[in-house]
């Protein structure tokens, strides 16, 4: 900014520079909106750093036997199992119900839709609730793999879905064309468009079930993330637990890795303009209608019947005695506080990031974007740790604060503010800010009336996932919140240890609740990405 | 009197010279069109003449009043300057009139007035007011643009491709109603394009660009039968560019010896004429020697009103490889059939072509 230059410097710099300088300050949002981002995306980096940190600090002799040990090569294989098992369930529930629902001729398609996404509006804890309540001896883990597909699919139904609704049909119709018989149009052509979603929604689950904590803990599944936080409970902060959460680390970075390698670098985008036409309906048969169905109502059943059900008995079972409002109405404002202020904290720090990702894209921008989702994909429990380590080496006045609990849910929920946020501002073509000023409006009225105006819807779907997120986190929460603190999902989860089940219902029916309209949001979304 | 003058403009992003040493005046109420291929700098001057852009170096002035220079710049919402961009850019979250009347500082029943008469002028139905632009034609969106850039009475207008997303028969019809809008009003206007016939049809003076630079302006007649060199001719419509000997005045080439407009010096150069200074005259039967030079239609082109035909000289000397291929224009209807036999001849001047 040559404005805070000495005089003698700012004559130094050739005319043409400095009038690059001041553009870019003007123009794109400048230096300090670098800053602000390389600020974020350095504190995104504190839980890595903390991985790489204590894995040097603890030393090779003292690693190796807490790392290559039989207790760490069970936990692993229990992972990798739930990994490989699940997520092709997923894939093919959310693949079939998504064609099911975008390109068939069911009966109440836009109902069965919209009851695939409904699961997202039940914690993944509930959902094991409600089956341990349902079937109490359920563990181990067949029930590991079915609560999560349960709890999951939809992350892979949603992209999956929105995807099938903006393919061009034209190029099925040229694929059909060319000699293709219906069962090769849907694997040659369509199924290969939908690669990008259906890496993108693996991921998703994969990263949720290396991160779960309260799901598998409540069906005694032991892997990575219940380990560290039953040794986080026995030993502190030892090293045990952090090298755990080092090979946890480990382990999401390679999924990482190998989702971006499995997404390639083609692009699937509709080439040429003119509107598309609407998708082909295919018109199932009785037989396949009724199969068709069967799944569905299956589906609802498992997802959204079992929990609701369960919780609909304990309710009945509990009566108004589990209704302690003098406990429930402290925890349910808590949460809204931590969710509220979480999301407006988390919004405003991926403010910078998403403008400098629509504004001036370039490798700057990708790196501290990147940075940012890595940290998000480290479970909450490793991001948890390195937060208490650092905290109480180097900001003990921070050490079991709400400050420290926003800041975890600042690292792990940036992302999905970011994402929002950057479609919001995508919606405000720097064009239009120009042409406001071509009006005669100065740039700070320009980026009111026209900029912030069209990203708002953006920046508010951004909060709202958060805190979306915030409302059910779990883990971190019960890590890193001062003493006294009681969100509903921790007060749900204080109700279960204590194995009253019929009190945790209506901290559970709370949270189902609060979740409910985000869950909306979220389809509806969806939706309106296709372009409907 | 000149309402805009560009001195020396340059700009570079990195190591891409975007524009290089821009000097143009624009006179007060004229219509000037920057034409040229995509990527040769013409929307990069258009929006530093907005006030999007910098140059950095070279000065702009409007009016007398210094835009840019070396010390100082005007910034876009004080220039006055109207700018329609290619989609029309209008504000998705604010309905017709509230486009209109966005630069507008007046309040109340005036200002609905104003939009009214504005959205009259453009030829808008009134009940149109309270649609959202979602909902509106791509034309109709452009005559919102445009009604929305008026509003404020610009002292220059800036048009950056206004009709490229229009269909063809409502380029043609958007383009008349623009230009006799605009010049109703009095409001000097740049258009920027890369239509050669728009190009050639809305301007009063026209300015040609290629890599970052202005390779020539002028009144668009002079542009399109006289240009600087082969580049600046293709660009501006088809050509016939052969080389010939000039000799006092006269071009000795294949097509036999041809008047020239601009004669050099007795030397070798590169000739051009439009297919439509050829004449196509069926051989007679007599021996009376006929002017010109004898041809072979080798191809016919037939496209409703017009037929471009496509004749193959005789060559000069028995033994020689075949002559020219050249390209002709002929009514559609009495058109020569391929394989005719006929005689060129040659109307008006040829060009000379600078060497490039």
């Amino acid at each position: 900014m040559p404005e805070t230059l000495p005089a003698g410097v700012a004559e130094a710099i050739p005319a043409n520079l400095r009038r690059r300088s001041r553009g870019l300050f003007a123009g794109r949002g400048g230096a300090w909106v670098i800053s602000l981002s390389v600020l974020v995306s350095l504190l995104s980096l504190l839980p890595i750093a903390f991985v790489i940190g204590v894995s040097f600090q603890t030393g090779w002799a003292t690693l190796v036997p807490l790392v290559f040990r039989p207790r760490v090569a069970e936990l692993l294989i229990n992972t990798v199992l739930l990994v490989v098992i699940t997520i092709p369930l997923c894939v093919t529930l959310g693949l079939c119900l998504a064609w099911l629902t975008e390109r068939t001729n069911l009966p109440g398609r836009r109902w069965w839709s919209l009851l695939a996404t409904a699961p997202l509006a039940v914690p993944a804890f509930v959902h094991s609730y409600a089956w341990v309540s349902l079937v109490p001896p359920i563990h181990g883990l067949f029930a590991g793999v079915l609560v999560s597909v349960i709890a999951y699919f939809p992350f892979l139904y949603l992209p999956i879905a929105a995807t099938l609704r903006r393919l061009d049909p034209a190029i099925e119709d040229v694929a059909e064309s060319l000699g293709l018989k219906p069962w090769a149009i849907f694997f040659r052509v369509v199924l290969p468009q939908l690669r990008l979603a259906i890496c993108g929604g693996a991921l998703l689950v994969g990263l949720h079930l290396l991160a779960e904590y309260g799901l598998y803990a409540m069906i005694r599944f032991d892997t990575f993330t219940t380990a560290i936080f039953d040794q986080f409970k026995s030993t502190f902060n030892g090293p045990a637990a952090h090298m755990l959460a080092s090979v946890l680390a480990l382990c999401c970075l390679v999924m990482l890795t190998a989702e971006s390698a499995a997404r390639g670098t083609a692009r699937y985008a509709r080439v040429g303009s003119g509107s598309a036409r609407e998708q082909r309906v295919v018109r199932l048969k009785p037989a396949t209608t009724f199969l068709a169905l069967t799944v569905q109502i299956a589906t609802c059943a498992l997802a959204l019947g079992v929990p609701l059900v369960t919780l609909g008995n304990w309710l009945i079972a509990g009566g108004t005695q589990v209704w302690q409002m003098d406990e429930l109405l402290p925890a349910l404002e808590q949460t809204l506080l931590l969710g509220v202020a979480g999301a407006a904290l988390t919004t405003c720090a991926a403010i910078p990031i998403a403008w400098l990702s629509i504004r001036s894209p370039g490798r700057l921008q990708r790196v501290l974007e990147s940075c940012n989702y890595i940290t998000s994909s480290l479970p909450g429990i490793v991001v948890a740790l390195a937060l208490v380590t650092v905290t109480i080496h180097f900001a003990r006045p921070i050490y079991q604060t709400t400050v420290t609990v926003l800041l975890a849910y600042l690292l792990m929920f940036l992302p999905r503010a970011l994402v929002s946020l950057r479609a919001g501002i995508a919606q405000a073509p720097v064009e239009l800010e120009n042409m406001a000023r071509s009006l005669g409006r100065s740039p700070a009225r320009a980026l009111w009336l026209i900029t912030l105006r069209l990203a708002a819807p953006g920046a508010a779907a951004g909060a709202a996932l958060v805190f979306l997120a915030i409302t059910n986190e779990l883990t971190a929460t019960l890590l890193l919140a001062p003493n006294g603190t009681r969100t509903l999902a921790t007060g749900f989860w204080a109700m279960t240890s204590e194995i009253d089940y019929a009190a945790a219902a209506p901290y559970a029916l709370l949270m189902i609740l609060l979740s409910l309209p985000l869950t909306g949001l979220l389809y509806h979304q969806s939706k309106r990405t296709a372009g409907r | 009197m000149n309402a805009l003058e560009l001195h020396s403009i340059s700009k570079a992003y990195g190591a891409h010279q975007a524009l290089e040493n821009i000097n143009l005046s624009v006179p007060t109420g004229s219509r000037t069109v920057i034409v040229g291929p995509s990527g040769s700098g013409k929307t990069t001057l258009l929006r530093m003449i907005a006030g999007f852009e910098f140059p950095d170096t070279g000065r702009l002035s409007l009016n007398g009043q210094t835009l840019v220079d070396e010390t100082h710049e005007v910034p876009a919402h004080q220039r006055l300057i109207g700018y329609v961009p290619q989609d029309g850019a209008l504000f998705p979250h604010m309905t017709v009139a509230a486009n209109i009347g966005f630069g507008l500082s007046i309040k109340g029943s005036a200002k609905q007035e104003r939009v009214a008469e504005l959205m009259d002028s453009v030829a808008l139905d009134a009940n149109m007011a309270n649609r959202w632009p979602h909902e509106l034609s791509g034309g109709q969106q452009q005559r919102v643009a445009l009604a929305r850039a008026l509003a404020q009475q610009p002292r220059l207008m800036l048009l950056d491709e206004p009709f490229s997303a229009l269909d063809t028969g409502l380029r043609g019809a958007m383009r008349k109603m623009v230009a006799r809008l605009l010049s109703d009003a009095g409001v000097t206007t740049i258009l920027v394009t890369h239509d050669q016939s728009e190009a050639l049809s809305f301007a009063d003076q026209l300015a040609v660009m290629r890599d970052g630079r202005l390779v020539q302006s002028g009144h668009p007649l002079d542009l399109y039968r006289y240009p600087e060199d082969e580049q600046t001719a293709l660009f501006l419509g088809d050509a016939i560019v052969m080389p010939a000997r000039i000799e006092a005045g006269w071009a000795h080439c294949d097509l036999g010896r041809i008047p020239v407009n601009n004669h050099r010096a007795n030397k070798s150069a590169q000739i051009m004429l439009r297919p439509e200074q050829l004449q196509l005259v069926s051989i007679q039967p007599s021996p009376t020697k006929a002017a010109g030079c004898r041809a072979v239609v080798t191809e016919r082109d037939f496209s409703g009103n017009s037929c471009t035909l496509t004749v193959e000289l005789e060559a000069l000397a028995s033994g020689q490889q075949p002559g020219r291929s050249l390209m002709v224009r002929s009514s559609g209807l009495y058109a020569p059939p391929a394989g005719s036999e006929v005689h060129v001849t040659t109307i008006g001047h040829a060009h000379v072509l600078s060497e490039s």
